[in-house]
């Protein structure tokens, strides 16, 4: 006895798959590493006798904050998306791969904690960006060509079920 | 270096950076004060822009700091700890500028992609206002500048995006000719955000602007790093 699967079946349990792998690799990517970084759980006490040597709670708050706000603003976010919905996987990755870096005038002043934390929260936050902007590019990208294989493959299951009658008439008999 | 100097601004407008260099010996004191929503921090020191195209700044309020700016490095020193955080930078990284300042020491034009075009040029009040479509070399839009320039040099840049939103507007005031160069002493540079809101206002105050000879005077603020120098590699 054999078993038949059909065209739509085929497609759904696809489509699903593709989905479901989809989120997987994307839903830690899209995870925002500078706020990953935030908790509000008290700072860790020193212990007796030890030496506390933690940077100042105000200035690494402000340093994340203002980090935070000027990678926002710096990077362009429409630019990524394109890249990812023209260069897809290559987009992601190079958005991933490439990091902005905040203007020196910013460092200017700032103590030395400010300006370690300001700079990999700026860069996490920017790099994040750029590939969550790549990402949904990508999944732009993906969405049409489902969408337009999907409607090729309904054309082609509908066609093959539908069934054409040759007209009897009567003067064919 | 100069003449690339609104590098990191239009590499930041997503515009190409110059290509030529040029380099501009000045010394000068200086009061930066930088006003966004997290309030309003003033900076003063003393900065020079040394022939080699490094820029050196001492920062002495409100905290102790050098930095120098090379082409390809930047080191940021803490005398009083000891401590220098170095970057080193590989192209197509554009070097670290001070952008507010550069960008008042060069013809603006010559910053722009070789595949701009002037859209509008005309004379009123003794200012020459220009307006430039600027276009990467693969013929790519990527928005507009306009300069408003009087004899003694720019008084206004402004970027503005593919969208027409505003990015970066400079004004500088004050100017002074310190040799072939006029130097203004007085700049306000906007940053806006992706939309053009407004983000930061930098306001620079030069004092005692001066030409800067290696031959007579010493670089300050030049981060000179000892052995003994704790050093900590920064991700640029």
């Amino acid at each position: 006895m054999t078993r038949r699967v059909g065209s739509s079946r085929w497609l759904g349990t696809t489509f699903v798959a593709v989905v479901v792998s989809a989120a997987i690799i994307m839903i830690p990517e899209m995870q925002r590493p500078a706020m990953a970084q935030q908790s509000w759980a008290p700072p860790p006490q020193p212990m007796q006798g030890q030496p506390y040597y933690a940077p100042p709670p105000v200035d690494a708050s402000r340093a994340t904050a203002e980090a935070l706000t000027d990678a926002h603003a710096d990077t362009n976010g429409t630019l990524w998306y394109f890249a990812g919905c023209l260069l897809g996987v290559i987009g992601i990755l190079i958005a991933y791969v490439s990091e902005p870096s905040p203007p020196p005038a910013r460092m200017m002043g700032k103590s030395p904690e400010y300006l370690a934390i300001y700079t990999n929260t700026y860069k996490a936050e920017a790099r994040s960006i750029q590939g969550r902007s790549a990402i949904y590019g990508a999944l732009t990208t993906v969405a049409v060509v489902v969408v337009i294989y999907v409607i090729i493959v309904v054309a082609i299951v509908h066609d093959a079920n539908t069934t054409y009658y040759n007209a009897i008439t009567p003067a064919s008999l | 270096m100069l003449v690339a100097a609104l590098a990191f601004a239009l590499a930041a407008a997503d515009l190409p950076p110059p290509a030529p260099t040029v380099s501009v010996p000045l010394a000068a004191d200086f009061t930066l004060k930088t006003t966004d929503k997290q309030g309003t921090d003033t900076v003063s020191g003393s900065l020079q822009f040394l022939p080699g195209g490094e820029i050196c700044v001492a920062v002495k309020s409100p905290r102790i700091q050098e930095m120098r700016l090379a082409p390809r490095e930047m080191v940021i020193y803490y005398p009083d700890r000891d401590l220098a955080f170095v970057a080193h930078l590989a192209p197509p990284q554009p070097p670290p500028m001070l952008d507010a300042l550069a960008a008042g020491l060069v013809d603006p034009s010559s910053t722009l992609p070789k595949g701009s075009k002037l859209l509008d040029r005309k004379h009123a009040n003794g200012e020459l206002i220009t307006r430039w479509r600027v276009v990467d070399d693969g013929g790519k839009d990527l928005g507009e500048m306009h300069a408003v320039e009087s004899r003694a040099g720019a008084r206004s840049v402004d970027l503005i995006d593919a969208a027409g939103k505003p990015q970066r507007h400079f004004t500088f005031e004050d100017r002074v000719r310190i040799g072939t160069r006029s130097v203004p002493r007085a700049i306000v540079a906007d940053y806006f955000a992706q939309g053009g809101v407004q983000q930061r206002e930098e306001q620079w105050t030069l004092d005692h602007v001066s030409r800067f000879d290696p031959q007579k005077a010493t670089a300050i603020g030049c981060a000179k790093l000892r052995p003994q120098t704790k050093i900590q590699t920064l991700t640029w």
